[in-house]
């Protein structure tokens, strides 16, 4: 389990490193960018020592880690504050999505995927393929326009953005992330349908399913404890890779619904030219994303008592 | 499968032969017709700026599928490249595979954005970071192939008649690990057409004054209630695009590996 953990370390640093070394190829000069054009130019010089500037690379790398270990992101540019705070202030709205969005996927998504195997080759079955494929070709961000349009501005049913926090009371809050979710969570929904189906239908054809129904066990009770046990396992390690295709589309739906979440804060910041603010929800999302995959392969093995990481 | 291969033909040619086929300049403003529904002369209506929509799609077909076949060709080229000398060379592949592993669980869209973002926007440097971006899905699966065949006894033949290190790769192991390549290639291509709608759409594309599929629907946004016709059709464009795509890919892994065949 340590070694597990550990060999999580590198893929952190893939993406930090990557960071780091395309600010240092960006052209232009940081400080100039935070004083402007006309600053003087000991003024300039300043700021550059200041902010390490004038060290050699190695030195800025070693520095940067450092700050990194403290949570010392840097100051945002645009706003004017530390970068963690930023990220602190907003991270609750792409949380709240990103988990309503998750449970949205794993009900539908297993839901279909279940009964498609169940009732395999049948035009149920064929529906939910069908919606599947339709599911992984659709841009999120027009899917989200077509709810917006039909449910807000057509029905009314739905507010057209924004977000009501969790404590303005849990209902509420929950209605202005409904269409939001359901944009998200429907459209990996069948990726996970897919993946659900296909491992029930490897479980089927086990030879100890086929020696349950022999023994003249109703199907049912196949069904529910010889085959959905062990076919729903592989499907959590699933959640993992889920999780990243929800951030990513957390991204372009939080700027749908205009949701004052990372996610819109990121493509603000990136209008803005904010370096150190897009650097700092990349990397925070880079943990995240991590720790996330390592919790669900710890929970895995858990779970499942054939799998020992060594 | 067959359907899908027409679908998408039908697209790439009338993005070709979009000056042929638009009735309007994309850029042309025309004021007194602006946001007029679909109706002959203008079959896709017209927008904000009473620019055709049609005439859009054509041209933003242009960029948005060539920004899709250069993804392809650097990612599914480099991706191959890099997987197939992280199968051959064991050194190679410690280096190789950390990346890959730690590009390929990170949030695509989030990583892209980001790389933009220090950048700059532009049409290269989406091509660059959906490179980046897909690419590793490539590498690893090529690496997996190269792996098994490298073990193969005609690989060990080859080495005993003497082959260098280099005809090895290219003769013998690249031509068994094409499958897997041609099928990684169509679904890159889907996902690189989302990808650039995506963040052309966001504003962090390619820039707002040409068109492409994901930009023509920025504008489309602020005028749902009024104009359903400036998303409708540009995204149904996308929709179908990147479901022949997926239709084809699926269509060529049943085909070449019939191990992997979906039940």
């Amino acid at each position: 389990m340590v070694r597990r953990t550990l060999l999580l370390l590198p893929t952190l640093l893939v993406p930090l490193l990557l960071m780091f070394t395309l600010l240092q190829l960006t052209p232009g000069d940081p400080a100039a960018m935070m004083l402007g054009d006309f600053a003087p130019p000991e003024q300039l010089e300043r700021l550059r020592e200041q902010l390490g500037l004038n060290d050699s690379m190695g030195v800025q790398l070693v520095n940067w880690v450092g700050d990194l270990a403290r949570l010392d992101l840097g100051t945002s540019i645009f706003a004017q504050e530390p970068v963690w705070d930023v990220i602190k202030s907003q991270a609750g709205v792409t949380i709240h999505l990103t988990l309503l969005s998750l449970a949205i996927t794993v009900i539908v998504g297993v839901g279909a995927g279940v009964v498609s195997a169940l009732y395999r080759g049948s035009p149920l079955d064929q529906g939910v393929m069908l919606g599947s494929m339709f599911g992984v070709s659709l841009p999120q961000f027009w899917f989200g326009l077509n709810l917006i349009a039909i449910f807000s501005v057509g029905l009314r049913w739905f507010p057209v953005g924004g977000y009501v926090p969790l404590g303005d009371g849990f209902w509420l809050s929950n209605r202005s992330l409904a269409l939001p979710a359901i944009t998200l969570g429907l459209v990996q929904a069948g990726f996970l349908a897919r993946i659900t189906r296909s491992s029930i239908l490897d479980v089927m054809g086990e030879p100890y399913v086929t020696a349950a129904r022999a023994k003249g066990i109703p199907e049912y009770i196949v069904v529910w404890k010889h085959v959905l046990r062990p076919a729903l396992i592989p499907v959590i390690t699933v959640i993992g890779i889920a999780l990243a295709l929800l951030l990513s589309g957390a991204v372009a739906v939080e700027v749908v619904f205009t949701l004052p979440g990372l996610g819109r804060s990121m493509v603000s910041a990136v209008a803005r030219r904010d370096f150190p603010l897009i650097q700092g929800i990349v990397l925070v999302v880079a943990v995240t994303n991590v720790l996330v995959n390592l919790l669900v392969d710890l929970l895995y093995a858990v779970i499942d008592p054939r799998v020992r990481y060594q | 499968m067959a359907i899908a291969w027409i679908g998408l033909s039908v697209i790439v040619v009338a993005s070709i032969a979009a000056p042929l086929l638009a009735p309007a300049d994309p850029s042309y403003i025309d004021v007194a017709n602006r946001l007029r529904p679909p109706g002959p002369g203008r079959l896709m209506g017209t927008d904000n700026f009473g620019r055709d929509i049609l005439a859009r799609v054509l041209y933003g077909g242009r960029t948005s599928i060539s920004i899709g076949v250069a993804v392809v060709i650097f990612g599914v080229g480099g991706g191959a490249t890099l997987g197939l000398l992280a199968g051959y060379y064991r050194w190679v592949d410690n280096v190789v595979m950390r990346v890959v592993d730690g590009l390929i669980s990170f949030p695509a869209l989030v990583l892209a954005i980001g790389m933009v973002g220090v950048l700059g926007p532009g049409a290269g440097t989406v091509i660059l970071a959906l490179t980046i971006v897909y690419a590793p899905r490539v590498v690893r699966i090529v690496r997996g192939s190269v792996l098994v065949i490298k073990e193969h006894p005609f690989v060990e033949a080859a080495v005993s008649l003497g082959a260098g290190s280099g005809y090895i790769i290219v003769r013998h192991l690249l031509p068994n690990v094409w499958s897997p390549i041609i099928v990684q290639a169509s679904f890159i291509f889907s996902f690189a057409v989302l990808g650039e709608a995506a963040l052309s759409f966001l504003g962090v594309g390619v820039p707002a004054d040409v068109p492409s599929w994901g930009n023509i629907l920025t504008d489309a946004r602020s005028y749902l209630g009024t104009a359903w016709w400036m998303s409708l059709f540009p995204g149904l464009t996308i929709v179908l695009t990147v479901l022949t795509l997926n239709v084809i890919g699926d269509g060529l892994r049943d085909a070449l590996d019939p191990k992997l065949r979906t039940r």
